[in-house]
Parts: C-alpha cells; structure tokens; sequence
C-alpha cells in the first residue's frame, strides 16, 4: 500500500473505517485518473469503493458517480468527512422505475446500433450520419439504402448513386455532393 | 431472479461480519441505482469499455454485466472485442475493473420519482414507434436476428477467453433470471431486447410453417399452390404480436383456416348444407343428431379442433336461445369485443385478390343454403341421404356437393339486374335479395341479421347454426307452399346443371372430372 494509505489508516482507525461513508477523498488510480469524491458505499469483498464526485454533498440531485476496485487506488488522501452522503431516511428504490429505464435504455442503444456500419469507414459512417439529417437511410452491407430504393455504394460519391425514380435518384445525388462539401469544409 | 440473489447473498455475507452490514446494503443500493445507464468502464490494461449497465454478479466473484458495449479506448494487452463493434452482452469480472463511471445518476426518491415517471413515460412512447417498424416487415428482424445471434456469439468468446470455467455459468444464469423477469410485465418489455428472445420468436415461426406444412400435405395436391401463395401473407402477420393471450388466439385459427382456406370453405358448405337439410325435416332429429355432428366435423377437418372452445360457448348459447329475443341478447355482447379483430385482419386480406374471394362465400354461404332447402326440399333430400358416406370416403367429394348446390340459386332468383351489375359475386348475391323480400313482413327479424356479418371465418357454423334455428319461424308458413312447386323446380333444374359446371371450373380451380361425373352418378 500507498504510505499515504498507511498514514490514513492509522489516523482515522481499523481497516474497516478507512472507507467509512462520508469520508472525502482525493483518488488515484492506476490509469492515471484522479478525482476528489465522498464514499458512499464500501464492500470488503469484492473490495470496490462507491465514491460521489465532489467534495459537498447534493442529496436531492443528479451527480456523477465512480465505482472503484480499491486494490487499484494508487493514491488516497483524506480531505474531510460529511455525514449521511445516501440521504438513507428519504431513500428509496422504484424497482419497476428501474426496469423501465434498462429497458428503455436498451432498446435506444440498439437503434443506435442499427445506425453503425460494419465494415465501413469512418467516412461512409460520416455521410451516412449527415445523410439521415434530411432523408431516411438505413445500411444494407456497406451501403446506404435512400428512401428503401435509392443505392449509394462506396466510396459513395455522387456518381456512385443507382436505382429509384429520376427524381429521387437525382435527389440524392444532389443532397450526398451538398453533404460531402460541407464535410470538407467543417470536417469530420 | 438476480436481485432476489443479490438479497441472498447479501443475507449469507452478513452472517459472518455482521459489523459491514450497513455498508453491503449501501453498496447494493447504490448499484441498484446506476442499472440502465450509460457507464464506462475502466480495465487495468488501460482499455474503456461503454454500456448499459445490466446487472451484477455477487457469486464467487464481482462481475459486472454490460449490454450494448463497445471498446471506446484500446489498452495495451489484445481483445477479442474490436474498437468500435458492439457487444450485445460483456461480462467483466471484478479482477480487471479498475473504476466504473457513471454520469446523471439520482440517489434521491424525489428526484428518481420523478425521472422514472418521464422514463416510463418515454418507454410506451418508443414502444409503439417500434411496433410500427416491426410491421413493416420480418426481413428486418431476420437481419437484426442474425446481426444479435453473431455479437451474441462474440460476447461468449469474450467471457470464454477472460473468465474461468466455473465463471459462465453464474452471469449466464443472472441473464436468464433476468429475461425471466421482464417477460413477465409485457406490457411495457413485450418490444423484443435480446437475442433470446429473438430465438424464442424463430422457434415460434417454425412451428407455424411446421402446422402449414402439416395442414398442406393434409389437403389435396391442386392446393398446395393456394397455400404457397397465402405462406408470405403469414409471414407478415408474424411481426404483429399482441399483448393480450385472447386477441393470440384469435388470430392464430384465423391464420390456419386461411392457409388451408380453399378445402375448408368446401368442407364447411358441404357440412352448413347437411345441417340445414336435416332442419327442414324435423326438430327432434337435429336435437339428437347434434352430437354426432360436432365428431364428425372434429375428424373429417382436424385444424377444427382449435375451434373447438368457441363452438362449445356457441352451440350451448344456440340451445339456450330457443326463442328470438333471448338469442338477440345472448349474442349481442359477443359480437361487441370480436368487432376490433376484423378490422385486423380485413386490411390484411385485402392484400391478396385470392383471399378477397375467399372471404365473401364464407359469409354468405348460409344464405345460398337457405334457398336451396326451401326451392327443391324434395329434391335434395336423397343425395343427402347418400351424403354421409360419401363424406366418409374421400374428402375430395366435397367438391361434388359444393357443385350441385351453387346452381340451384340461378334458377330461384333469375334477376338480370343483378347478373348485370355483379358479375364476379353473381351466384352469392341472389339469396341476400331473396331474403330482404321475404323479411319484409318481419321487420322484427331485421335487427339480429347485421350482427351476423362483422363475425370473422372462424364462426361461419355458427351462423349455419343460428339460421336455422331463425328460419324455422321465418319458413314455417312457406314450405307447404314450396311443396306444391316441386314438380315445376325438378324439371328445370337438370337442364342447368349440365351448363352451369362450365363457368364454375372457369371462377375456381377445382378437379373438374370429378364434379362432373359425381352429378351425373348421383
């Protein structure tokens, strides 16, 4: 352990009170990452700290939280102590609330999902991404489906668009050179 | 199923350190409380890994479930998880998690009330957005399905190659616990989440083209293009599953009867005319006969027997209702939460002509058999007699039947008005204008007849049935009369016959040699 460890424990007490909810730490770990937060929850056997960014306390707000393997703090020092960080007494966990938003969550990751190419460039994915601002597209393998029957394949310039009507065909053709132009202007 | 383990656990550790109690619950709480964000996750070679935080794993070891993962930042050691693929689940053991991030986190009740409200809000929101999409075709799910199944089979090397042997089994079993758990509430999860449902959904579609192919061998070889051109029609029914069991069952006989759509409706004509002629004879017989119909009807049309709760309701609703006015109010409720069903499925057969045609002689096949009972009683009774055997026999006699009973309704009603102004549904149209003449004087009557037409194919008997038990005070004065136009009604019926078959080989593809001959033999 860190001798700052050492110091530490041997201020506060045991090894059980080193991580005592509301203790306010400054965090080294072994990526490099450091953070100032107040534990909020520790657990000997997995060994994995629960730590509040932030040095106060905002029991009735959003904030950001950080769950650390402490056999991976590389540097600990202690900055104070506040007391009951969890607001224990008007605690409280909506199980169904919590389902609803896995749920939810999960079902927009995949339409993101379904949004990514694979087995495409970072470029396509750029056009496939301004694209879908003004017209529906989806990918088909490596291209990019227009309106389900306009076909732009790579390297998905203008003169690379086939199928649909003249008018759609032309559509897209116009709308994928605009979009390529102001890429290279403002880049990726 | 993982929480209920999680309190376990949570149980079984404070036995021995009593005094780390409060910080174990504290911990799980606050687990508890980042489940379904947006996390990142630092591993010690340095990689970042980011995903919705699913569940954790307290057996043995803490591991950490991901759903929807991806390599945000390549560390120093290689993985089987390429920058930028996403990884439908990844398990990551506490032995290589350095820190978890997450952002917007609410720890409070207020403020976590009030979120989740707007969250569940949201969800039905997205939920039928996403029903929408479903509809639109089964190729995209085939596609999504077989995109899940490979980062399915991704994620299973990752754990493979990171977690020991004894590791598996505990992640994998919080996953189903899980899934167990949200396919329960369906009315919010019925929306499919993960490639195990998505297999649950194949299997259900195989087992559908496996009854198809059931019922297709089953009926004669001539129909076996009819049920080929009604398969991609179900195949786009599948994308509509509903929420509640009633509606799943509904539709599902509905979907059989229209795969096998042609051999049924010629075997429902044929048994709707074997019940009307033993009506016209005499009540007690049909009383005592009904039995031994519904066994005949079970093995001669083995997809019947899906029918087989609905027509008990009906047929004790039919015996109890002997009198108009009970059976007018026994039925009126029924029709009202069958009225949502058709409309279902009416756009749906609108797809193809073929089920377009199908559709209109299954609802006025009862009428068709109405005017022949009254026109010639004398004259059909004794190729009915003969009926049952041949019934028992070959299937494929029905057709004979179905012959000998269009014709009739030429000759009652020679309108030319009619014949002019619909040519395609010529035949089925003449009893309907034959009945509104006879109802006149019974107005009365008019009420219950619009109640009969917005029930689906699946009840066309069950009309049979209610229109015999009504014709018998409707018809009670007519067949004396009927009776003294016999003769005249036998001679000109021969004559049509011999013409008549050649339009009706010509409307419907059904074995022309047999109808033919079988009219001549009997």
């Amino acid at each position: 352990m860190d001798p700052a460890g050492a110091s530490v424990a041997s201020a506060i007490g045991g090894e059980g009170e080193k991580f005592a909810v509301g203790n306010i730490y400054s965090v080294k770990v072994i990526t490099g990452d450091e953070f100032r937060g107040i534990v909020m929850a520790y657990d000997p056997i997995p060994n994995f700290v629960f730590f509040e960014e932030g040095t106060k306390p905002r029991p009735g707000h959003l904030k950001n939280t950080r769950m650390v393997n402490a056999s991976f703090i590389t540097g600990l020092s202690y900055l104070g102590k506040t007391e009951d960080p969890l607001d224990s007494d008007n605690f409280s966990v909506d199980l169904n609330g919590l389902r609803a938003k896995e749920a939810l969550a999960i079902r927009q990751a995949e339409a993101d999902a379904e949004r990514m190419g694979v087995g495409v460039t970072a470029e396509a994915q750029s056009i496939f991404d301004a694209l879908s601002k003004t017209l529906p597209v989806q990918w088909e393998n490596s291209d990019i489906l227009v309106m389900k029957e306009v076909r732009v394949r790579s390297p998905y310039l203008s003169d690379c668009v086939f199928g649909g009507t003249d008018a759609a065909n032309n559509r897209v053709k116009k709308v994928l050179e605009l979009e390529r132009r102001r890429l290279q202007l403002f880049g990726t | 199923m993982a929480i209920a383990k999680k309190l376990e656990n949570e149980i079984s550790r404070s036995s021995p350190s009593s005094s780390s109690s409060s910080l174990n619950e504290a911990l799980l709480i606050s687990t508890m409380c980042i489940i379904g964000l947006q996390v990142h996750v630092h591993i010690n070679d340095g990689s970042v890994f980011s995903g919705i935080f699913y569940t954790v794993s307290l057996e043995n070891e803490f591991s950490i479930v991901l759903k929807n993962a991806k390599l945000t930042k390549k560390g120093r050691s290689k993985s089987n998880v390429e920058s930028g693929k996403i990884v439908e689940t990844l398990v990551i053991l506490s032995s290589n998690i350095v820190q978890i991030v997450a952002e917007g986190v609410s720890l409070s009740s207020n403020v976590a009330g009030e979120i989740e409200g707007e969250n569940v809000v949201s969800a039905v929101a997205v939920s039928s957005f996403n029903s929408g999409k479903n509809r639109r075709g089964t190729n995209r799910r085939r596609n999504s399905a077989k995109r899940e199944n490979c980062l399915e089979s991704k994620a299973r090397t990752l754990t493979s190659g990171e977690t020991a042997g004894a590791m598996k089994e505990p992640g994998r079993r919080d996953e189903v616990g899980i899934l167990q758990n949200k396919y329960h509430p369906s009315s919010l999860n019925h929306q499919r989440q993960a490639g195990v449902r998505i297999l649950k959904n194949s299997k259900k579609i195989t087992d559908v083209h496996q009854e198809d192919n059931v019922e297709a061998r089953s009926s004669s070889c001539s129909l076996d293009n009819m049920s080929e051109r009604v398969k991609p029609i179900e195949q786009e029914k599948m994308p509509e599953p509903s929420s509640n069991g009633f509606h799943d069952a509904t539709e599902r006989p509905s979907s059989t009867e229209n795969s096998s759509s042609q051999s049924t409706t010629v075997d429902e004509n044929s048994e709707v005319s074997l019940v009307l002629v033993v009506s016209t004879n005499s009540l007690p017989p049909t009383q005592a006969t009904d039995p031994d119909k519904k066994a005949k009807e079970f093995k001669l049309n083995p997809g019947a027997k899906t029918f087989s709760p609905s027509l008990a309701k009906r047929l004790t609703s039919a015996h109890a209702g002997m009198t108009p006015v009970v059976a007018n109010m026994g039925y009126v409720p029924s029709n009202t939460p069958m009225l949502p069903v058709p409309e279902a499925v009416q756009p749906e057969i609108g797809i193809s002509p073929f089920l377009s045609h199908a559709s209109s002689p299954s609802k006025f096949v009862p009428y068709t058999n109405l005017a022949t009972g009254n026109a010639g009683g004398g004259s059909h009774f004794p190729q009915h007699m003969v009926g049952p055997t041949i019934n028992r026999g070959q299937p494929h006699r029905f057709t004979t039947q179905y012959h000998s009973v269009q014709p009739t309704p030429m000759l009652v009603n020679p309108n030319p008005q009619v014949m002019v102004g619909r040519s395609g549904q010529l035949m089925y149209m003449q009893p309907i204008s034959q009945d509104l003449v006879q109802g006149a004087p019974h107005n009365s009557h008019l009420p219950p007849r619009p109640l009969f037409t917005p029930q689906q194919f699946q009840y066309p008997k069950h009309q049979s049935l209610i229109a015999t038990g009504q014709p018998m005070h409707l018809y009670a004065p007519q067949p004396f009369a009927a009776n003294g136009h016999q003769p005249y009604t036998v001679m000109p019926t021969d004559i049509p016959v011999m013409q008549s078959p050649f339009p009706i080989n010509r409307a419907m593809p059904i074995p022309v040699p047999n109808g033919f001959y079988g009219t001549k033999f009997l």
